[in-house]
């Protein structure tokens, strides 16, 4: 209990409350704006946080991350757009309660389900963290081995589409964690000849190109939808009645409940959370033909899931420091610049930290509630800004954040080559999660294979020496081994609206 | 005689053979590094397995586009839709033209500096992205550079 009282108040000072504040402002405006994501986003402030301490910076970048769940479903109700992968699912009952004059009740039952789902799913966090690091207290190298092993078979075996692509996504991200100084024995490894690369590629260029400059070359080449119509947003207006807010409590909770599960298993993240909490809701209805018509429970299960599955997919990263999708891989990498090391160790011997973290997303999310209610229309009209100013803000923040990092040209350059390959990948379906994910995985593979071979003179079988290792990698050959008969099954044809 | 094939799966089988060109060349780049022994893992070792699994993988990732390629052959179909494609026409050139104007601000970051390169690239990257007065364009570029000076320059005190 003292924990959290320190956390809070570390939370709650001055500075904090403010970049807490920038950092769901600009993520709700991200969520809101269709074409950035908030990787991208992240990765574009992050060198301008360089200049703030640890858990300052890191407050404001995981407000993005979490703001950008609040404001993804504004432009999927009022566009059919969904601003991240994440609201996709809330297009398809979001939009046609729009287009039956019920949008401003849409927009504030996602809400109040999304910070139901944020605030319980804080509460878990603050219960389960703590218990998991203890337990990651007694890892040895064989056992985060095979943790990481786990982590990027499950990130496989969670993804939509073909898994052969999303395997070669990890390798090809494993490989990249490769590149630089070898840091065991000194040798340079694909470097190409430049000293620039003795260092590796940095995350910030990879991420920044993979994210911004892939998004950018993406949302130039494609001529985007008609701006969201304009219409007023009273309050009064917008508060949902009675047999609505009836039909609210139940997914609600049940989209928390789907939401903190699926966001905790290292691999899964809030996309799939809220798939899975829509596809639940669909089934136990006693009106399933209501769903993709504009029911209620349509909206508010995936936004609860996917608010939640934001916040505890916090538990695998801070109590292991194993991030479980994408822009968790991008935050620990910005905890990493930070100096600061996320593990078993990090609750130990940083509380406040932790705490003062923790708190933080409980004060962002009430922030946002307090910013989504009220301005509910301003962020609809936010969804008619004209994208050429948004091409153009997000190529020169991208241009001078990559270049800040190191003061680096060289960098800038291939952070534009890397955004040429990422686009080139994603228009023929090649995930890119799963290669971000194995680029910061990879050298801390590659370290704990290592030393389990040198500790144990180059005997294989130590990798599955304890019990617990043995049984994250049985369980992992599981994983890839159900991953490889779903995809290899003859497929039938599916009347389903959903596919995650 | 002419062959109609699936305009996807081209670029999909095309990345697919990259990746296992790229696989191939990191493999050899690897051996030439040292793989080592289990006891005493080489430089080499740990990527050589992550670019024999990447070759794989791309190998694997081949076979769909590659028999989507026949099944179009033998039905003349010349376009499937998938449910990513909005429908919207791609405009791939614009595409392009933003990566010769992201190129170029590197180039003139260095001869000109920060102010003119900035300046330059904003108002070229708004015409791309579809607005058609130059004047406008410009003027947001100026006020936008103005604005990344304060924050890059003023405030985190970065040499531009």
């Amino acid at each position: 209990m003292d924990n959290i009282v320190q956390g809070f108040m570390m939370a709650l000072g001055p500075e904090q409350l403010l970049f807490c504040f920038l950092g769901v402002l600009l993520g709700t405006l991200v969520g809101t704006l269709p074409g950035i994501g908030a990787a991208a986003c992240i990765s574009i402030v992050l060198p301008m946080t360089f200049g703030l301490d640890g858990l300052t910076a890191l407050i404001m970048l995981s407000g993005i991350f979490y703001g950008s769940q609040y404001g993804s479903s504004t432009a999927a109700i009022l566009l059919n757009i969904p601003g991240t992968s994440t609201a996709a699912v809330t297009c398809l009952d979001g939009y046609p309660l729009a287009q039956k004059g019920k949008a401003g009740t849409a927009l504030l039952v996602t809400t109040i389900a999304s910070f139901v789902g944020g605030s319980i799913a804080i509460v878990l966090l603050m219960a389960v963290s703590p218990v998991l690091a203890n337990v990651a207290l007694r890892f040895g190298s064989a056992e985060y081995f095979a943790v990481m092993v786990l982590g990027l078979v499950a990130a496989l075996s969670m993804g939509s589409g073909s898994a052969a692509k999303g395997a070669a996504m990890t390798f090809f991200g494993l490989l990249l964690g490769t590149f630089g100084m070898d840091m065991t024995t000194g040798a340079m490894r694909y470097t190409f000849g430049f000293p620039e690369m003795t260092e590796g590629i940095g995350i910030l260029v990879l991420t920044m190109g993979l994210f911004g400059i892939s998004e950018l070359l993406e949302n130039v080449s494609r001529r985007h939808a008609p701006s969201a119509p304009a219409e007023s947003y009273r309050l009064r207006a917008m508060l949902p009645d009675r047999q609505e807010r009836r039909q609210m409590y139940g997914p609600c909770v049940r989209g928390t409940a789907v939401g903190s599960l699926i966001g905790a298993l290292p691999g899964a993240g809030p996309t799939v959370a809220a798939f899975l909490a829509y596809s639940l809701e669909q089934k136990i209805s006693r009106t399933p033909e209501k769903f993709g018509k504009g029911a209620i429970e349509g909206v508010t299960a995936p936004e609860a899931a996917n608010n939640a599955a934001v916040q505890s997919a916090f538990i695998p990263t801070l109590s292991l420091g194993i991030p479980g999708d994408a822009v968790m891989a991008i935050l620990l990498a910005a905890m990493t610049l930070h100096g600061i090391i996320p593990g078993s160790q990090f609750m130990t011997s940083q509380p406040d930290f932790f705490w003062g973290l923790i708190a933080s997303f409980w004060i962002g999310n009430v922030i946002l509630l307090a910013l989504n209610v009220p301005f509910i229309g301003l962020w609809a009209r936010i969804t008619r800004v004209p994208h050429h100013y948004l091409s153009g803000v997000i190529a020169i923040f991208i241009l001078l954040g990559v270049y800040s990092a190191r003061n680096s040209l060289f960098d800038v350059l291939l952070a534009i080559l890397i955004g040429v390959v990422g686009w080139g990948l994603t228009r023929n379906r090649y995930p890119l999660a799963p290669l971000i994910l194995g680029f910061v995985l990879g050298p801390l593979l590659e370290e704990h294979f290592r030393r389990v071979m040198l500790i144990s003179r180059g005997d294989l079988t130590a990798l599955w020496g304890s019990e617990l290792s043995l049984g994250l990698l049985l369980t992992a050959a599981g994983l890839a081994l159900v991953t490889a008969w779903r995809q290899l099954r003859p497929r039938r044809r599916s009347a389903s609206p959903v596919a995650p | 005689m002419t062959q109609r094939c699936d305009r996807n799966a081209l670029p999909e089988a095309a990345v697919s053979l990259a990746l296992m060109a790229g696989a191939g060349w990191a493999m050899w780049q690897a051996w030439g590094y040292g793989t080592g022994s289990f006891r005493m893992p080489g430089p080499g070792g740990y990527p050589f397995v992550l670019s024999a699994g990447l070759f794989a993988a791309a190998a694997l990732a081949l076979l769909s586009p590659l028999v989507q390629l026949a099944r179009s052959r033998r039905s003349g179909e010349t376009r499937r839709t998938h449910p990513a494609d909005s429908g919207a026409p791609e405009r791939k050139h614009y595409a392009a033209m933003l990566v010769v104007v992201l190129v170029a601000w590197v180039f003139l970051f260095r001869e000109v500096g920060f102010a003119v390169a900035s300046v330059a690239c904003v108002a070229l990257v708004c015409l791309i992205g579809g607005q058609r007065s130059l004047f406008r364009a410009i003027l947001f570029a100026c006020i936008l550079t103005a604005i990344c000076y304060l924050l890059f320059v003023v405030l985190l005190g970065l040499p531009l």
